[in-house]
C-alpha cells in the first residue's frame, strides 16, 4: 500500500466527482505540476482536457470566470488560491453569489467552490499566508470549511462537490504535508451528512476548553496533550466547518468549563474566531470564569525568512505553556 | 384570476421609499404602463403592468408617496376583464417594524443546553465572579440567590442595601429607624454610625445578605463581638490596637438599643475612625429581633440580633457605591489589623 497526500488524495476525489459530474469544471492558476501551489490542474488535465481552464496570475478574471461558469450552470472549482488573492475579488464572492440567489427567489442558485490556501508556510511571506481571512467573514450564504486531515479534507471537498452551495475550503499549507497509507480515500455518507454539521471534540476536559479550526486544531490537540501532564484537562474543539457552526457543542463545552481558549494564525486585530465568539457570548457570557484568552500571531506582516518564519508558526509547547500561564492565574 | 403587485427588493434592500404612484385604484393600465416607482438611494425600480387590467389598491394602508415600503408588501392588484372586482382577498398589511425586529434573537434551545451542560456551576456575571473572588465568597452560598437569573455584581457587592425579607417576616420586636449623620456631625447618631461601621468592619469581607450582628448586652460590655460569618474579635486586643475607645452611653443611642435590648449597654466606638466620605450622609436602618442562637462560648440561649443596613449618599443626593466607601472606610482604619488576633 503506498502513502497517499492530502494534494493526491483531493485530486482523486475531485477526479471521481468530475467522472460522476459533467458540469464541474477546475479554474485554477498557470503553474508547473507539484510546484509551490501543488495545483490539481495538470492531473485533471490528462483526464479532462476540456474541463480545466488554467490562467495566469490574474485573480478578479479567475473568479470572475468562475462566477459567471456558474451562472451558466456550470459547477466551477477554484483551485487552490492563496486566500490572500482571493481579497481582490472580495466584492464578486460577497455582492453576487448570495444576493443573486435572492433576487432571484432562488431560481438562479450560483454553487461556486474555491479552494483557498492559507497557513505561514515554506516562505510564503507576508502576501501568501492568508492572514487575512477574517475577511470571510462576509460570505454570507457560504459554508466555510477548514479541514485538518487527509479524511475532512476529503470528506468536505467531495460534500462540495456534490452539494449545491457556494463552499469556500481554507486548506492550511501544513496539510499537503500530511500522508497516509491508503490507497484511496472514500469518505463514508456519515462522514459527508455530518461533516457541516458537527464540531469535533478532539480531547475531554473539564478545566477549560480550547477551540481551534483547520491545521491548528492539529496544534491545540498536541497542547492539550502536554496540558493534560500538567494535570491541566482542556477539551479541544475542531471547528472543521466555519459557517455553517456547530454552536451547541461550543456552547455545551464552554459552559461546562467556564474557560475558553481560542487558537488561531491570523494576527489579533479582527479574526474569523472573534466573529464566533461574539455569537457565543449570547449564550456562555454568565458561565464563563474568566476572560476568554486569544492565541494569534503577531500583529505584524509574516517574514519570508524560514529562520522567522516559526514565530508566525504557533507551536504546541508555546500554546500549551501560554494557556498553562494563564489557567494558572486564573484559578488563582 | 388576479395578479398581485409585490414590492421587489430594490439594490438588495428588504426596504425601500415609495416614490409616486403613475396609476390610480381603478385605472385602467395597459401592458408596460408605469404603476409606482420605488427607491433605495442611488436606484430606482418603476414597476410595471405585466398585462392590461384594473388597477386595485388596497382600500386601507396604501402606501403614500414617501412612505416605506417593505419586499413582498402586497401593493395592489392588477385585474383582467371578466374578473370580479369585489372578489378581492384579504389585505395582509406587513408587521410593524419595531426595534424588536432588529435584534439579534437568542436560541432558546442554545440556552438550554448551557445550562445543562454546566451542571451544577452558578451563573454570574464576570463582574460578580470578581467580587465573589475578592471577597473568598462561594456563589453558591449567596442566600436568596435568584432562582433562574443569573447573579449580578449587585447580589454580592451591595447587599446592605437589600434588607432580608425573612428577618422583617419573623421579627417580633422589629423596628427600623434611619438616622442620619454627616462629618459636620451630629453627636448622638455618630455614636451608632461609628459602632454599626466597626461592626461591619469585621464582617464586610464575607459580607452578604445583611449583616447580622449579634451580641447579647453583656457581650458588648464584656470582651467579644459576634459578626454572623463567624469572626470574632476581642475588645480587649481592639482597644490595644487603638481601634477602640470607651464613651459614655449615649443618650439617643440608649434610647434606641435599650428599646430593643431592655437592658443598659455600653458603646464603644473605634479610635481613629471619622467619614470617609466628606460631605455624604451615611443613613442607617437598624433591625433587631430576639431569636435561638448560641453565644461565644456555643452554649444556646435567646439573643437580640441586630440588622444594620448602611447606605451612604453624597450630599447631592447620588448614591455612593458600598465598595468606594468601604474602601475609604479600610483606609481610615489604617493598617491594623482588624482581626485582633
Amino acid at each position: 500500500m503506498s502513502r497517499i497526500t492530502y494534494g493526491e488524495a483531493t485530486v482523486s476525489v475531485l477526479l471521481e466527482k468530475m467522472r460522476a459530474d459533467p458540469r464541474l469544471c477546475l479554474i485554477g492558476l498557470r503553474a508547473a505540476p507539484g510546484g509551490h501551489l501543488q495545483s490539481a490542474g495538470p492531473i485533471v488535465a490528462k483526464d479532462f482536457p476540456k474541463r480545466v481552464q488554467e490562467l495566469p496570475s490574474c485573480e478578479r478574471s479567475l473568479v470572475g470566470l468562475c462566477l459567471g461558469a456558474s451562472l451558466a450552470g456550470a459547477r466551477p472549482v477554484v483551485d487552490l488560491l492563496p486566500a490572500d488573492w482571493l481579497l481582490y475579488s472580495l466584492g464578486d464572492l460577497i455582492y453576487n453569489v448570495n444576493p443573486i440567489s435572492h433576487l432571484t427567489g432562488g431560481r438562479v442558485a450560483m454553487a461556486p467552490v474555491v479552494r483557498a490556501l492559507v497557513g505561514t508556510h515554506l516562505s510564503s511571506g507576508p502576501f501568501l499566508s492568508g492572514t487575512t481571512r477574517q475577511v470571510f467573514r462576509q460570505l454570507r450564504g457560504w459554508r466555510i470549511g477548514a479541514p485538518m486531515s487527509i479524511q475532512e479534507g476529503c470528506a468536505m471537498l467531495a460534500s462540495a462537490l456534490t452539494d449545491q452551495q457556494p463552499t469556500l475550503l481554507l486548506e492550511h499549507r501544513r496539510l499537503f504535508e500530511l500522508s497516509e497509507d491508503v490507497a484511496t480515500y472514500r469518505p463514508s455518507d456519515e462522514e459527508l451528512s455530518d461533516i457541516w454539521s458537527r464540531a469535533r471534540v478532539l480531547t475531554s476536559g473539564d478545566h477549560l476548553t480550547i477551540v481551534a479550526y483547520g491545521f491548528l486544531s492539529q496544534v491545540a490537540f498536541e497542547a492539550a496533550q502536554l496540558l493534560e501532564r500538567q494535570r491541566v484537562l482542556a477539551e479541544t474543539i475542531h471547528l472543521a466547518s466555519l459557517a455553517p457552526c456547530d454552536r451547541q457543542t461550543l456552547v455545551a463545552s464552554v459552559a461546562k468549563t467556564g474557560k475558553l481558549v481560542l487558537l488561531e494564525d491570523t494576527p489579533p486585530q479582527g479574526s474569523l474566531l472573534d466573529g464566533l465568539l461574539v455569537n457565543l457570548l449570547d449564550y456562555v457570557f454568565e458561565w464563563l470564569d474568566a476572560p476568554v484568552l486569544r492565541i494569534h500571531n503577531p500583529s505584524e506582516p509574516p517574514a519570508y525568512s524560514p529562520a522567522l518564519e516559526r514565530y508566525w508558526q504557533p507551536a504546541a509547547e508555546t500554546v500549551a505553556e501560554t494557556i498553562r500561564t494563564w489557567f494558572t492565574k486564573q484559578e488563582g | 384570476m388576479a395578479t398581485r403587485l409585490v414590492a421587489p427588493a430594490v439594490n438588495g434592500s428588504a426596504r425601500c421609499v415609495l416614490q409616486a404612484w403613475w396609476a390610480e385604484s381603478g385605472d385602467w393600465v395597459n401592458e408596460g404602463d408605469r404603476i409606482c416607482t420605488l427607491v433605495h438611494s442611488p436606484y430606482a425600480v418603476t414597476l410595471r403592468a405585466i398585462e392590461s387590467g384594473f388597477l386595485k389598491l388596497p382600500d386601507q394602508a396604501v402606501p403614500t408617496p414617501g412612505s416605506t415600503v417593505h419586499q413582498g408588501q402586497l401593493l395592489g392588484w392588477i385585474f383582467s376583464p371578466g374578473n370580479d372586482l369585489e372578489d378581492l382577498p384579504e389585505i395582509a398589511l406587513p408587521p410593524l417594524v419595531t426595534a424588536e425586529h432588529w435584534k439579534v434573537k437568542r436560541d432558546v434551545a442554545l440556552l438550554e443546553t448551557a445550562r445543562r451542560a454546566a451542571g451544577d456551576r452558578i451563573p454570574a456575571s464576570p463582574r460578580a465572579r470578581r467580587r465573589a473572588r475578592e471577597r473568598k465568597l462561594d456563589l453558591a452560598a449567596i442566600p436568596n440567590r435568584p432562582a433562574t437569573a443569573p447573579l449580578r455584581e449587585r447580589d454580592i457587592a451591595v447587599p446592605l442595601d437589600r434588607p432580608a425579607a425573612s428577618f422583617d417576616r419573623v421579627s417580633p420586636a422589629f423596628f427600623q429607624t434611619e438616622l442620619h449623620w454627616n462629618s459636620a456631625g451630629a453627636p448622638a447618631p455618630d455614636s451608632v454610625v461609628r459602632a454599626a461601621l466597626l461592626s461591619l468592619s469585621r464582617t464586610a469581607p464575607t459580607l452578604h445578605e445583611g449583616c447580622l450582628v449579634r451580641w447579647t448586652p453583656s457581650g458588648w460590655t464584656m470582651d467579644f463581638f459576634e459578626s454572623p460569618a463567624g469572626a470574632t474579635m476581642s475588645a480587649a486586643a481592639a482597644r490595644k490596637k487603638g481601634l477602640l475607645e470607651k464613651t459614655s452611653p449615649d443618650r439617643e443611642v440608649s434610647w434606641l438599643l435599650c428599646d430593643a435590648l431592655q437592658s443598659p449597654f455600653e458603646v464603644w466606638l473605634p479610635g481613629r475612625v471619622s467619614h470617609p466620605i466628606p460631605r455624604a450622609a451615611v443613613v442607617i436602618a437598624l433591625g433587631a429581633l430576639r431569636q435561638p442562637a448560641a453565644d461565644i462560648s456555643g452554649r444556646g440561649k435567646n439573643v437580640w440580633s441586630m440588622k444594620v443596613t448602611i447606605s451612604c449618599y453624597r450630599a447631592d443626593g447620588v448614591s455612593v457605591p458600598w465598595d468606594v466607601w468601604l474602601e475609604r472606610f479600610r483606609e481610615q482604619l489604617g493598617s491594623a489589623d482588624p482581626s485582633g488576633g
